[in-house]
């Protein structure tokens, strides 16, 4: 009995949805927060201390306006891959140690995450194909067009710290890789490409600049945005940031792990505060790229992926494989 | 583990159906109207996105899931051999939810 509460708990509370759906709207501040600083802005300030509710109460204010679905969408589509979609996101986080071991956790559970991933922009699409308004299906199809863009570079360089490490799982990696990396420390100079590599990648994941191109305000309007609204568009936003927490909280996980001597004096709570220093500073530097940078056109996107990034990521993941091999 | 990968799954897409339904009733209503239910034209004449290359771009994006990520989760499972039961059973549900998306949409 008290292993299935427990279960429930880890599932439902912490480190579930409770705390991932709030982890992720305070991700989305942040995010706010440093792109506004970087633009000599303010961002939120009203809504909690510095406006760190504001996404919250966004959330709340989009969940109580009116739903419109325009007639010719495919309701039955539109819900079903919404749902799903959101699912998906919250899912995929529960393959993160946030307490030092992730509440689902298997060897391969990397691939299975980045796989998931797919799935959810596989769901946008059809979400954005189902409402069949000119602007939702570009922007449903430029979503597709960037996901064969980045997705396999993604794959490749979450690969390097597998590699390092000798295992599949995120939670395995988390924990292995300073001693991988002290044990090859030439390793550390194609490992930390791979990571910025790998932030590269989440952005285009998230659709950030300068990937935002599948909602491009100046050419599609909203994208596959533009017909939703109400409910639909609350429960898209809070899935973008899970999204949006869901990379950067992997990559600091297999790229940055936990020191090898710390685990075992630990409690979860520390871990799990260890964890989110991490992803935080790795958040920060997405958003530092993301502010910085002005969108690219769909070309350039594929152009820099297939051409410049994907060869790369090769070259690393054969780099590694070499010293692991010789080391 | 694979009850606990099922379990997960099914009390999150419960919590996210209970709050999509819950939403409904709570959220605001108004009149229903024929210019509302229009798509965004920006003033223009309405279009309605043509349903002619629907299943054609389908299958590639089907075709971009299943040949992208499955045989890659396939052959990085094979070497780890005492979990590879599991990860079919994974890939095998996923699969089937795919092919009963793509399905829907073919045969309508």
């Amino acid at each position: 009995m008290n292993t299935t509460i427990d279960l429930l708990f880890k599932i439902l509370i912490f480190p579930g949805v409770l705390f991932i759906g709030l982890l992720s709207l305070i991700i989305e501040w942040l995010e706010r927060k440093c792109v506004a600083y970087m633009q000599s802005r303010v961002g939120p300030t009203y809504t909690g201390p510095q406006g760190i509710l504001q996404p919250l109460a966004d959330f709340i204010k989009l969940l109580s306006k009116e739903d419109i679905t325009p007639r010719g969408a495919d309701e039955f589509m539109v819900d079903l891959s919404l749902v799903l979609a959101v699912s998906l996101a919250t899912f995929n986080l529960f393959f993160i140690p946030f307490t030092g071991q992730a509440i689902i956790c298997f060897e391969g559970d990397l691939l299975v995450s980045i796989l998931l991933a797919s799935i959810t922009a596989a769901l946008i699409f059809i979400l954005g194909w189902s409402y069949a308004s000119p602007f939702t299906r570009v922007g449903a199809l430029r979503l597709v067009m960037q996901v064969i863009g980045f997705d396999i570079v993604l794959i490749l360089t979450a690969l390097i710290p597998a590699i390092e490490t000798g295992t599949l799982s995120i939670t395995s990696i988390s924990k292995g890789i300073w001693s991988a990396l002290g044990s090859r420390p030439i390793s550390i100079i194609p490992h930390y490409i791979a990571m910025v590599i790998f932030i590269i990648g989440a952005l285009a994941e998230i659709e950030g600049d300068p990937f935002d191109i599948p909602e491009a305000k100046q050419e599609v309007v909203a994208g596959y945005l533009t017909e939703v609204s109400g409910r639909k568009l609350a429960l898209l936003h809070l899935a973008r940031d899970m999204m949006l927490f869901r990379a950067f909280a992997l990559a600091s996980a297999i790229f940055v792990g936990i020191p090898p001597k710390l685990p075992m004096l630990l409690s979860e709570a520390v871990y799990a505060i260890i964890l989110l220093i991490e992803t935080i500073l790795v958040a920060t530097l997405g958003f530092s790229i993301k502010a910085s940078t002005s969108r690219l056109r769909i070309q350039d996107l594929l152009d820099i992926f297939w051409r410049k990034v994907l060869p790369l990521s090769l070259l690393l993941v054969l780099v590694v494989c070499m010293v692991r091999v010789i080391i | 583990m694979s009850v606990i990968i099922a379990l997960s799954f099914l009390l999150v897409v419960m919590t996210i159906v209970l709050i999509y339904i819950t939403t409904l009733k709570l959220s605001a209503r108004g009149r229903d109207s024929t210019e509302k239910r229009k798509f965004y034209a920006c003033g223009e004449e309405e279009i309605i996105a043509p349903d002619t290359i629907t299943t054609t771009f389908f299958r590639y994006v089907l075709l971009f899931s299943v040949l992208e990520t499955v045989p890659l989760l396939i052959a990085f499972s094979m070497p780890t051999m005492v979990y590879a039961e599991l990860m079919l059973r994974v890939i095998l549900v996923i699969y089937i939810v795919l092919a009963l998306i793509a399905s829907y949409i073919l045969t309508r």
